[in-house]
This record gives structure tokens, sequence and C-alpha cells, in this order.
């Protein structure tokens, strides 16, 4: 338990400074980039004085690190800031939106788990056999398609081809399918690869041959000895890969009108609606170092030789 | 080899096996039953009974504010919860709105309008002429509004009596009715009370009151049963659903599948599949978005001599690139299209027409030694932007130009326009209502585009123009300041006008369909 603590207290002292540094990647980077908030709210032929009024409106007249001071000083205080196009409070906008990314994000796991891990064991056991041959065709595809073109292709064959499920929207589970699917297939993809490859490295120890030797069933061999070391890896990648969800969301979400942060971030980053930007980048940061922590604890409880330290 | 044949075509099987094994669960409900508890809104099903019709476009609304960020949807949104003055048939014709009569002081400054009683607004407050001094002034004198620059030229605004209400200029506007007919009446007192929450609930004193906004999801109005103008015209529609989808494909797809009952912005390659749908119907029709290409004519800059700029107009077969590229829209020659103050179908033959000899011609006598032109546009202006272009820049290269195209987001390019940081700049514009006065205004009676080149003529002629009243007048003059840009070749080359299409249900009757992208879903009925 103690250990437990002090792990705790140091991985959440090192997530302060990762969003420290977040927070100034964020604040620098949309301001690096051309384009101004207050030019594209105004029309075309906006004077210099108007884009300066909207400016001082927006508090963007003000010294850059004044400006992030303030930010920084607001967030401390739990304001992200008032989005400028939406006219909202930011975390009203993320906070709504976030839970349609997190089941999003969460289904495409489990889409991604369901199909993975059956290919994954069956193909490491047999090796060179048909059901093998397969995952390697699927793993492929899925790794080399791209998803606007397979969440397209979803739309066609089971929306307007079959009806069985709606094209687009969000409330209900039928509406999660076929963004759960697109999402979560590359991720299944790469999984499946993993655990073949783990699999069948872990068959070929000498300890799985001393315990065949000692007469003990395949089931057992398979389940109990290596498939929990070849978890270990497997586990790790989808811990990192929950990051190439959130991005990969971005597109699922534009596909299938899925209103989570996705659709959000494009349009805040096209709007450059600096304050938007800076919350979402920082909210989903955030995100990214708790799973993390998450994941390394998993990691200690499926792998005891592994300590907290 | 066949084993592999095989085990191919196994997966292959296998994996659609997969993936409808996934949706296997639901198989058995279709599209329109939709499982109970479920917020999914589609076409073709009433929610608990309730009448629903769905509508989607490309874009969301960003601020509900009618006067702060005009987004195309919201043209079509507006007429849903508010109402105006004037209203248009959009063809140039107003009739009466929340004002039942109206007259211009002879020298066109004082405004004299007479309103309905007995309106109310959604949040009950009463419509009087402290509603139109309140809206009028707000967009008049809070030049942080994106549409200020429309109403900047009113001095002030009276209210006479309870209904009436004079408006003072301080200049002519010439295009005041066609202003009016979208610049929605606000509620003064939630005005002056919420400031720009108000248009947190927006209320409105239209026919369908706004209820939500989830951004990103949908937004929904439910129908107003005290409206003061159904007559005998009420809608059976409970409840009007708007959901942006950005992916033309889904959106295509939603309508197929009829969860959507109307759709706008399709883009032309998906007319066919579409029309062939059962009970849909596809609206096509010339449009009112016209291309255009600013050229910066800073001092030692290609486009400063005239030469290279008819030798570009010249060289471009605007033809070929509708009819083998795009497959919709038409040629432009002219600053607009017909059905748009200023049009003239003689004068448009005239100028502009693909003549790859004289471009060359031109460009060999011109200043022009065969620098970069730095060609950009912002993506999604034009269908199929990318292809477009590049035979634009091929038609350029033939004729002695040499290229450098760069397509890119807006943000980047609005603020390389605006510092003339450019050759040629790529974009777009839609007149509303027959009115060129949008574009004239931003980018000829102010050089936005930062192209530097002014002809005081063009100017003076604009001015004077956007200061007469009597329309006939009004056209005269911008036909003289039309021929004057295409005689010069400059500021911006013209380049293609876009069709208009959009797709409904057949269940739907009473939509209007305008050819300038505006939906008027207030008179909707579904069957």
């Amino acid at each position: 338990m103690q250990n437990f603590m002090q792990f705790m207290v140091k991985r959440l002292l090192s997530a302060v400074i990762v969003l420290f540094g977040v927070s100034i990647v964020a604040f620098g980077l949309m301001r690096l980039a051309p384009g101004n908030p207050a030019a594209l709210m105004l029309p075309d032929n906006a004077t210099v004085e108007q884009i300066a009024a909207v400016e001082a409106k927006m508090g963007l007249n003000k010294p850059l690190i004044q400006q992030y001071l303030i930010y920084i000083g607001d967030v401390l205080h739990g304001n992200l800031g008032t989005s400028i196009f939406f006219n909202r409070s930011c975390g009203e906008l993320i906070f709504g939106r976030l839970p349609a990314t997190g089941l999003l994000t969460f289904a495409a796991v489990v889409v991604s788990i369901l199909v993975s891990f059956p290919m994954g064991i069956i193909s490491g056991i047999k090796k060179g056999s048909a059901i093998d041959f397969f995952s390697m065709v699927f793993a492929l595809l899925g790794m080399s398609m791209s998803q606007v073109w397979l969440g397209l292709l979803f739309i066609l064959f089971f929306g307007v081809f079959m009806g069985v499920l709606p094209t687009q929207g969000y409330g209900s589970f039928r509406n999660l399918i076929l963004p759960a699917l697109t999402l979560g297939l590359p991720l299944a993809a790469l999984v499946t690869r993993m655990l073949r490859s783990g699999m069948y490295e872990v068959l070929e120890e000498d300890y799985i041959t001393a315990t065949k030797a000692r007469g003990i069933g395949n089931f057992k061999i398979y389940t109990r000895y290596a498939l929990k070391n070849a978890l270990l890896p497997t586990i790790t990648i989808i811990g990192m890969q929950i990051g190439q969800l959130l991005a990969g969301a971005i597109i699922v979400e534009q596909v299938f009108g899925w209103p989570g942060l996705g659709s959000l971030t494009v349009k805040a980053i096209n709007m450059r609606d600096f304050p938007l930007i800076q919350s979402i980048l920082l909210v989903t940061a955030s995100l990214f170092v708790i799973i993390n922590i998450l994941v390394d604890i998993i990691y200690v409880a499926v792998d005891p030789r592994m300590s907290l330290n | 080899m066949r084993k592999r044949i095989i085990c191919c075509l196994l997966a292959a099987v296998l994996g659609i096996g997969t993936l409808s094994g996934c949706g296997g669960g639901t198989k058995s409900s279709t599209p329109g039953t939709n499982a109970a508890g479920g917020t999914e809104t589609s076409a073709g099903k009433k929610e608990g009974g309730e009448n629903v019709v769905t509508f989607s476009m490309s874009e969301d609304v960003y601020t509900w504010d009618p006067m702060g960020q005009p987004v195309v949807p919201f043209y079509s949104i507006q007429l849903l919860i508010y109402d105006m003055l004037v209203r248009t048939d959009h063809a140039g014709n107003y009739e009466p709105g929340l004002a039942t009569e109206w007259s211009v002081s002879d020298d066109g400054l004082d405004w004299t309008f007479k309103l309905r009683q007995g309106v109310k607004f959604h949040n009950g407050e009463d419509f009087n002429a402290d509603s139109v001094k309140a809206t009028l002034e707000r967009g008049a004198f809070n030049n942080t509004l994106n549409m200020n620059f429309l109403w900047s030229d009113i001095e002030s605004v009276e209210a006479a009596d309870e209904y009436t209400a004079v408006v003072h200029c301080k200049k002519p506007i010439g295009d005041m009715l066609n202003q009016l007919t979208y610049m929605p009446m606000l509620p003064a007192k939630a005005l002056a009370e919420q400031g720009e929450d108000m248009f947190k609930t927006s209320p409105g004193t239209g026919p369908w009151k706004f209820v939500s906004w989830d951004p990103g999801n949908e937004a929904v109005f439910v129908r107003n049963d005290d409206y003061w103008d159904w007559g005998n015209q009420k809608s059976n529609v409970d409840k009007i659903v708007y959901k942006p989808i950005s992916e033309d494909t889904t959106r295509v797809s939603s309508m197929r599948t009829g969860e959507f009952d109307l759709i706008s912005n399709i883009p032309p390659d998906q007319v066919d599949v579409l029309s062939g749908t059962d009970g849909v119907t596809v609206d096509s029709k010339p449009g009112t978005t016209i291309s255009w290409m600013a050229l910066q004519s800073g001092q030692g800059k290609p486009f400063a001599d005239k030469n290279v700029r008819l030798a570009l107009t010249h060289a471009i077969d605007r033809k070929l690139i509708v009819e083998s590229i795009l497959g919709s829209g038409s040629p432009a020659y002219w600053p607009v299209m017909e059905g748009v103050t200023g049009y003239d179908k003689d004068l448009e033959s005239k100028y502009n027409q693909y003549d790859p000899e004289l471009a060359k011609k031109l460009l060999k006598e011109s200043s022009y030694k065969g620098e970069e032109i730095y060609f950009m546009a912002i993506d999604g202006k034009v269908p199929r932007t990318k292809e477009v272009l590049q035979a634009v820049m091929s038609m350029m290269t033939e004729a002695g130009f040499n290229v450098k195209l760069e397509i890119m987001e807006g943000a980047t390019f609005v603020t390389k326009r605006s510092a003339g940081d450019y050759d040629i700049a790529f974009s777009n514009v839609f007149y509303n209502n027959g009115s060129p006065w949008r574009h004239m205004i931003t980018h000829w009676l102010s050089d936005s585009c930062n192209t530097q080149l002014e002809n005081p003529e063009i100017t003076s002629l604009l001015t004077e123009a956007r200061q007469t009243i009597d329309r006939s007048k009004q056209d005269e003059l911008l036909k003289q300041a039309f021929t004057l840009m295409m005689e010069d070749g400059g500021r911006m080359c013209y380049f293609i006008n876009l069709d208009t299409i959009n797709a409904y249900s057949n269940k739907l009757s009473g939509v209007r369909l305008y050819n300038d992208t505006i939906i008027d879903l207030s008179r909707v009925m579904k069957n």
C-alpha cells in the first residue's frame, strides 16, 4: 500500500509537469500558426480598428505572456475560458462532448479486443494454418486501410445496401456500432499481430516444453502460461494506442456526424478559437496521462514481477 | 497456390461474417423502426407520435447571433425562428413581413415602417417599434459584429409611436429593403437585459421556436402554435431538427436511407445516385454562388500589368472545366449571374471568353517575364477543388504563365489575402436575394484582398449605385461599373457560377428552395 502511494505521488507530480508543458505548447502553437480569430469573425472588408476592437473584446490585444498567465490562472481556478465562436464556456462544450468521444473510444477498444484476442491467440498457436493466414490478411488490411474510406464503406454496405444500421447520429446503441467498428478495427489489426507473435514466441520457450512434459493440458498451457506472458506487451500497446484512438476519433466522428471532441477540435482549429483549442488539448492530454497511469497499474496486476517503483 | 486462393476467399467471407456478426443483434430492426428509448432521429418515423422533419447541411451554426458569424445554414434557420420587417421571393420582389407598409423620403435618408400589431416574441415580449430600434441600432453601432458594415450608414432609429419606426440614415442605403429581408427582429427588453446570452434561447417571433442546440449534433425547433401568420397553412410538423454533417458522402447516404428529409450542398457527382433513390427528389438549379480569383496588382507584381490580367482571363477555358470536371454550374464571364442586379446577357458574352491565342499574344506583349505566379486557394470552395485548379494551372501554363498552386484552409488564406501575400487568391461568394451588394461592398468598395488596384471611376460608380434606391437606375449604374471592371481585367477574375443542389423527401411539401442556397422550411408539411 505504501508502495502504491509513493507510486501515485510520483506519477501525479510528473503528470503536473507534463500538463504544464502541454499548456505552453498548446498556447504557443496556435499563435504561431497563421490566422487571426478576430479577422475570421469579421467580414472581409473589416477595418484595422474593427479588428482591434474585436481583439480587445477577446482579450487578444494583451502581451502574450500576460494572456498565458491569465489563461493558466483561470485554469487553476477551474475555468477553461470562453469559446470565441460558440460564445459558450469551453468547459461546457468540452465536457458536454467528452462522453460521446469517451464512449466511442471505449467501444473501439472493446471491438478491438473482441476481434483481436481470438484471432491473435489462435493464429499464434496454429501458425501457418488457414486461420493464421486469414488473421494476417485481416491485420494487413486493417492497418493499411484509411479510416475515412472504411467508414464510408460501412455506411454504404450496412446503411444503404443492407439497411440494417443508421448511417449517422448519436444516442442509441445502433448508432454506435459503425463508428466503433471503424475506429476499432485498425487497433484490432495491430493487437492481433502483437498477440500472434507474442503467443508464438512464448510457446517456443523451454518452460512451456517443460510444462508439456509434466502432462498439463493444452488449454491450460495456452491460457495460464502462454497468454499471461504474451499479454504484457499487448496491454502496453493498447494503452499507448488510446492516444492514437483519440486522434482517429477526429476523423471517424466527422464521417459519422458523431458529436464528440473530434468534430469540436476540427471546428476550433478552423476558426482559430484559441481558448477552445488550448482547453481541448489540455483536457485530452490529462486524459491520456490518467490512462497511462491506469495502464501501469494494470500492468502490475498482471505481472507481479513488476513493482510500482 | 490453390490453397492460398481458398484461404483468401475464406478470409473475405469470414471478414464480412465477423463484421455483420457484430451488428447481428440488431439486425431484426430496420431503419424507421427505432428501438425504444433511443434518441436517434430518423425521418419517416414519428418520435412518440410526433411528426418530425430532419434536415442537414454541411456546416454547424456557431454563434446564434444573426449579426455575428453568418454561416450558410443560418440564413435558412433564421427563417424558422425569426421574422423580418420585409420578406422576399428571392427574385428581387418584396412583400410585407413584420412591417405592413413602408415609404422612403425623397432624399432617400428616412425610411418609415408601419409595424404589424399584436405580434409576440416567443418569450412573451411584444413586438413594437422598440424592437426595430434595438435590432437596427445594435447592427449599426456595434462594430464588433460581422454584419455591422451593412448598417453603419444608419444614423439613428426613431420609435415615432408604438407601431411606427423611422430609420434615419447618414447616406441613402440603396439596398435597404433587401438587407432587411435577412435582418431578424429581436426582442428589445431581452436584448438589453441578457446581451449576447440571449442567443442561448434565441426568442424570435417566427413560426418555429428554438428549443435546444447541442453543438455538432443537432438543433431542435418546435412549432409555434401562436404564430401570427399561419392562416390556413399551419404546418402539421411538430418538430424540425437540424443536423450538421460535414462529410458529403455520409449526408447523401443518410438521405438515401431516409434518415434525413432534406439535405443541401450535394456534390455534383452524387446527383445521379440520389436521383435514382425512391422517394427522393433532387432539385438542381443555377445558383448565385460565384467563384473568383483576386489578382494582386501591387507595384512590381505581374498582374500590375493590365495585359497580364487580361491574358489570364482569356487563357481559362471555363466551359471545359464546367463540362468535363464539375458536370454542373456554368462559366462566369460577368461579376453577377442572371437574376442579380447588374446582370446583362449581351455584355456578359463580350468579355472574358476563352481565346488561347489572344492570351498568348497579350502575355507576349506584356511586361511578364516568366516570374512565378503564386496561386493560393481555399479548399472546398468549388467541388473537386484540386482537379479544377490543376486544370486552370495547366491552361495558364499553356498560355505562358509559370504557376505555383497551393490549396489551404480558410484561416491561413484570410491572413495571406489581407496581407496581399499572393498573386492569385481563389475563393467564392454568394449573392442573396438577387443583390450584389455583399460582394461589392466587401471586395470592391473596400480593397479587402489588398490587390492595390484602384480604379476611381469604378469606385465612384459603385458608390453612387449603393446610394441609389431606384432599382432600375441602380441596375444601370452597376452595369457601367461592371463593364469598366471587365475592360480593366482587374482586381477580380470571375470563374464559375455554381449550381445549387438540394434533395428532399417526397413526403415533404411546402418547402421553398431558392437558388441562392437559402431554404425556407417555415411552412413545411409532412405526410
